[in-house]
């Protein structure tokens, strides 16, 4: 059984049942603290962010790890036009004693307008020895290269930009796949699209 | 004995030295105007001081990092000016301060590859040294207020340009208050393939340094410029001892003048050239060595003399009373005398631990030590234990036979070999052999004494002695009642273990060296090896030895003075510890009763297609607040590298920074920080692209142990217009134990679109399958460890000058060493 939950105010979540948990965050502005407080608990946190206009998203997120032997992970993808704003700070902490805590915290963005701004702060507090944490955060343009790839097979620019970003925002729905079932994820994918036409006008 | 020593005695070791002029401890704005004018500045100097001290004053400290609340600004020297002029050869140097440089091994340094050493005491640059060719080149290469007198224009085009004194409160600090630094300009399209080096250290109480440098590198040119804070750690700015402490590690424990044991938390080494004292005691072979500065635990004779007259070649005689009422004290090892008492502490094993041992099997193990050997025997597939006797000493065998059939239950059997005149007494039993092999060892040189044997009560190790004394001691039978006891032994330790548990029976035995070499025993050609004979006499001691409750005295037979070139190692300890017996004070950096500040400021100006290289080594000491404002600004088609190793200090907040303003300029940050105990690093970097086509790379390490905190701060900026500009950030942290700290607070803000940013991060702790490796390679796990963590700060420590990063592998092995829990 798997915990699902779309995050849509902020809040704070105390992780005491093992299981899984997934949180959900589409556009979502505001603070996201997950403490986890018991063995074998794994999380999940998936966000996507499409912004176009002039929409701006300030997104905070915690990962708390109280107790060892437990897994939190991480992945915030993002794409960014027009005048849109993104900033995100991320906290993992792990605390005194939380041996053998896995904690990872990614957070990739693509920016695909000159007056975008994106400002990202993945932070880490480790006070344990024994873990294992990662964290990486990449902000770039799409790739020249693949889409003079996708333009040598016969594809228009507008559509070549439109499957690499797609390619690159769904990654967050397939590793969520791997854990849900797919008739969960797939209203979300329709709106996620729908979003994406509109920034990709 | 507490009551008896002076045990609140603090000693650092530190050069004394009488400064000309300072200026009275806090700031005030009379004592900006005073350090200008002491300096004979220009106007607009003073009036830059000035400036910075109204933003000094009206800046807070930085509420963000760590906590910096024990700096207090008032009880701080600004200014010190050691000597009066500035000189230009090594020789010219006022003394103290060659000396202390003599103790850093600078002039060595000098002799080696260095293009020339312009070497910081005390917020002044005292000594400096360019060589000929940089001279010719046009290279200008001096002390930052050198600088302002000689080159007035180009200091006032620069200076405070890059940092301005508002930027920090620190940097404004130091704008007010500056003296020393090096002042370096290259022409366009020099290249200086040899570093420029200069050494810095604290050394008076409570001063603060505030250097300031500016590096201008003109068009097309290549300078690197290395700044070393080696010395002011402990690993120099003591006297230490050198005696055979390579094998201590941070974690073991040794004797301390109480006679308990004492938590060794750090071995220091460091290169010393100069005098080392040789003290022998009566018993020479626990003679030892020691820097000059190192205190002892002595008692002076010329304090307890009695009132006679003073016999023919004797020593004047001592009043055995007042010694014993005298309070042993902390001497420097130069001011010691022939004659003088030390302190040889009786080891007090607070507890006896029980043992299982029967008396039996441990008078079984004082014969196998003096004559045993036990060894498998292939062929036949067995455990032998045997002794051998000479023919003659039948009731040794009769006993020893005995022994062995209670102990085993077993007949033991005899080998007579009568070229060699001797019997063998073997068992076959593969309990004795590893009870002999625990408790004893093997091969006469190596045999040792197991802890449980060592801590055996006293009437226990009676029986020990009764069975060692049979086979390897003798009885020399002197006048009068007084009997000579001596021991031989092959092994060191051995000898040194029964001199510890003879002072434990009340009984000062004295150890002699006998070199080895050809020798005869009864016609037969031997190759004899080192003996070592421990002698004491009984019932009457040593007629020069004292005993007090708790300790010997000592007197020293012998004082040398030799001159020694090589490492010298120290041991910090709670309190004091034992060199060959001996009392001698742990003498840590130089302890100064408050915090110290080190809040400089450098500049780097690198101009259209040059490159500059700074390396900063910093290992100041441990209470020293290391708060450094660096900043590069990095025109086109240039490189800017920061090579940035922080050891040493309390607190260090550094980020050396790059502002990339012309076009595919690049820059490059490597940090390596090592936090051990209540060390704090926080460092990182920051790099602002203003410029299209700029790329930057920031690679940091750091290890944290014993309760050490780690931080990576960094920042990266892309602004409007720097297109396809690309930013890697790699941070690795190692953290080593449960109680250290590792933190990662990078930012990334980005305002351009066509631009490559990365970012990783890993906190770990070393890999099991790496240690695992490595075990079945052979490779022991503390060595691992060290290895794994040399590898883990490889990619930096590549990129120093040989010799630092030698020093700093070496550091950080002698750390690692058994650290990693």
């Amino acid at each position: 059984m798997v915990y699902f939950q779309r995050v849509k105010e902020s809040k704070e979540y105390l992780i005491k049942k093992r299981g899984k948990y997934l949180f959900f965050l589409y556009n979502f502005s505001g603070n996201l603290k997950l403490i986890i407080e018991n063995r074998n608990c794994q999380v999940f946190i998936f966000g996507v962010y499409l912004g176009n206009k002039k929409e701006e998203f300030n997104l905070n997120t915690f990962q708390i790890h109280k107790v060892g032997d437990s897994l939190s992970n991480l992945l915030v993808k993002g794409v960014f036009s027009d005048q849109s704003k993104f900033f995100y700070q991320g906290l993992i902490r792990i605390e005194k004693g939380a041996d053998n805590s896995f904690a990872y915290q990614k957070n990739q963005n693509l920016v695909l307008s000159e007056k975008c701004q994106v400002e990202s702060k993945p932070y880490l507090e480790i006070l344990a020895n024994d873990v294992f944490c990662t964290h990486g955060a990449t902000t770039s343009n799409l790739d020249k290269e693949q889409i003079f790839y996708l333009k040598a097979r016969g594809f228009n620019e507008k559509r070549a930009n439109f499957i690499l970003v797609e390619g690159f925002l769904f990654e967050v729905i397939k590793e969520m796949e791997k854990i849900l079932k797919k008739e969960k994820t797939k209203s979300l994918y329709q709106e996620i699209k729908e979003k994406l036409e509109k920034v990709l006008h | 004995m507490d009551k008896n020593l002076k045990l609140d005695y603090k000693f650092g070791f530190r050069v004394p030295h009488k400064p000309v002029y300072t200026t009275k401890p806090g700031i005030s704005e009379k004592v900006v105007e005073e350090i200008s004018y002491l300096k004979e500045e220009p106007k607009w100097m003073r009036d830059f001081r000035l400036k910075a001290f109204k933003i000094f004053r009206q800046k807070e400290i930085p509420k963000w990092g760590p906590d910096l609340s024990s700096l207090k600004f008032e009880d701080i020297t600004y200014y010190v000016k050691p000597t009066k002029d500035r000189v230009s050869s090594w020789e010219d140097l006022p003394l103290e301060i060659k000396k202390t440089y003599d103790l850093i091994g600078i002039p060595e340094a000098e002799k080696k590859f260095l293009a020339g050493v312009s070497a910081q005491f005390e917020s002044e640059v005292v000594y400096e040294n360019i060589k000929k060719d940089l001279e010719k080149k046009g290279v200008i290469f001096c002390d930052m207020d050198t600088g302002l007198r000689k080159y007035p224009e180009i200091v006032k085009e620069y200076f405070g340009k890059l940092v301005p004194p508002a930027d920090n409160k620190f940097a404004a600090l130091n704008s007010a208050v500056w003296s020393g630094g090096s002042f370096v300009f290259v022409p366009k399209g020099v290249k200086l393939n040899l570093p420029l080096q200069a050494y810095f250290r604290i050394n008076a109480e409570r001063i603060g340094q505030f250097e300031r440098t500016l590096i201008i590198a003109e068009e097309g040119s290549y300078v690197h410029y290395v700044e070393g804070c080696l010395p002011a750690g402990e690993k120099v700015s003591c006297g230490d001892s050198w005696v055979n402490v390579e094998s201590i590690k941070p974690g073991d424990f040794v004797i301390n003048q109480q006679g308990k044991l004492s938590k060794v938390k750090k071995v220091m080494v460091r290169k010393y050239r100069g005098p080392l004292y040789k003290i022998s005691p009566i018993s020479t072979f626990n003679s030892f060595s020691l820097t000059p500065e190192h205190p002892v635990l002595v008692i002076k004779r010329e304090d307890v003399l009695v009132k006679r007259k003073r016999r023919k070649n004797w020593l004047p005689e001592v009043d055995t009373q007042k010694l014993k009422e005298k309070t042993p004290e902390f001497i420097e090892v130069k001011n010691l005398k022939k004659g003088d008492f030390l302190v040889f502490p009786k080891i007090k094993e607070t507890s006896f631990k029980k043992s299982s041992l029967s008396d039996e099997e441990i008078e079984f193990l004082g014969f196998y030590t003096a004559e045993g050997s036990a060894y498998y025997h292939k062929t036949l597939k067995q455990y032998v234990v045997s002794l051998s006797f000479s023919a003659k000493e039948k009731n040794n065998i009769e006993r020893v036979k005995e022994l062995i059939k209670r102990i085993t239950k077993k007949e033991a059997f005899l080998v007579r070999d009568p070229k060699k005149h001797a019997i063998y007494v073997g068992v076959y039993s593969e309990k004795l052999y590893n009870l002999c092999l625990y408790h004893c060892g093997k091969m006469a040189e190596y045999k040792k004494l197991s802890s449980e044997l060592m801590n055996l009560p006293p009437a226990k190790i009676q029986k020990f002695f009764e069975g060692y004394f049979k086979g390897d001691g003798n009885l020399c039978l002197k006048s009068g009642k007084s009997r000579l006891y001596r021991f031989a032994t092959a092994s060191y330790h051995l000898a040194v273990q029964l001199q510890e548990i003879l002072a434990r029976l009340g009984i000062y035995a004295s150890i002699k060296l006998i070199k080895g070499g050809k020798d005869k025993i009864l016609g037969r050609e031997i190759q004899r090896k080192d003996q070592y004979i421990v002698a004491f006499t009984k019932p009457n001691k040593w007629s020069e030895v004292r005993e007090t409750k708790d300790y010997f005295l000592v007197p020293i037979k012998k004082i040398e003075k030799v001159h020694y070139d090589g490492y010298v190692f120290n041991l910090e300890t709670d309190n004091t510890y034992l060199v060959k017996g001996f009392v001698v004070h742990n003498c840590t950096a130089p302890i100064y009763s408050t915090n110290s500040l080190h809040a400089a400021v450098v500049e780097i100006f690198v101009k259209r297609g040059a490159r500059v290289r700074y390396t900063t080594i910093q290992n100041w000491s441990k209470n020293v607040f290391n708060l450094v404002t660096k900043r590069a600004k990095a025109d086109e088609e240039s490189i800017m590298e920061w090579v940035d190793c922080n050891i040493g200090s309390a607190v260090t907040m550094k980020y050396p920074s790059v502002f990339l303003v012309g076009r595919k300029s690049r820059a490059e940050t490597l940090s390596l920080s090592y936090a051990f105990g209540n060390q704090i690093q926080d460092t990182g970097a920051k790099m602002i692209h203003l410029a299209p086509e700029t790329s930057s790379r920031i690679i940091s390490k750091s290890v944290a142990t014993k309760g050490g905190r780690t931080s990576y701060r960094g920042l990266v900026q892309v602004l409007r217009g720097a297109k396809n500009s690309s930013v890697y950030v790699s941070c690795d942290a190692l953290i080593l134990d449960k109680i250290s700290r590792s933190d990662t607070y990078p930012t990334m803000k980005i305002f351009e679109n066509n631009v490559q940013i990365q970012h990783e991060a890993t906190v770990e702790k070393i890999g099991q399958d790496k240690l695992f490796y490595f075990n079945c390679r052979g490779i022991k796990k503390e060595e691992a460890e060290s290895l794994l963590v040399n590898g883990f700060i490889q990619p930096i420590s590549k990129e120093l000058p040989l010799e630092y990063a030698i020093e700093l592998n070496r550091l950080i092995n002698l750390q690692m060493e058994g650290t990693v829990g």
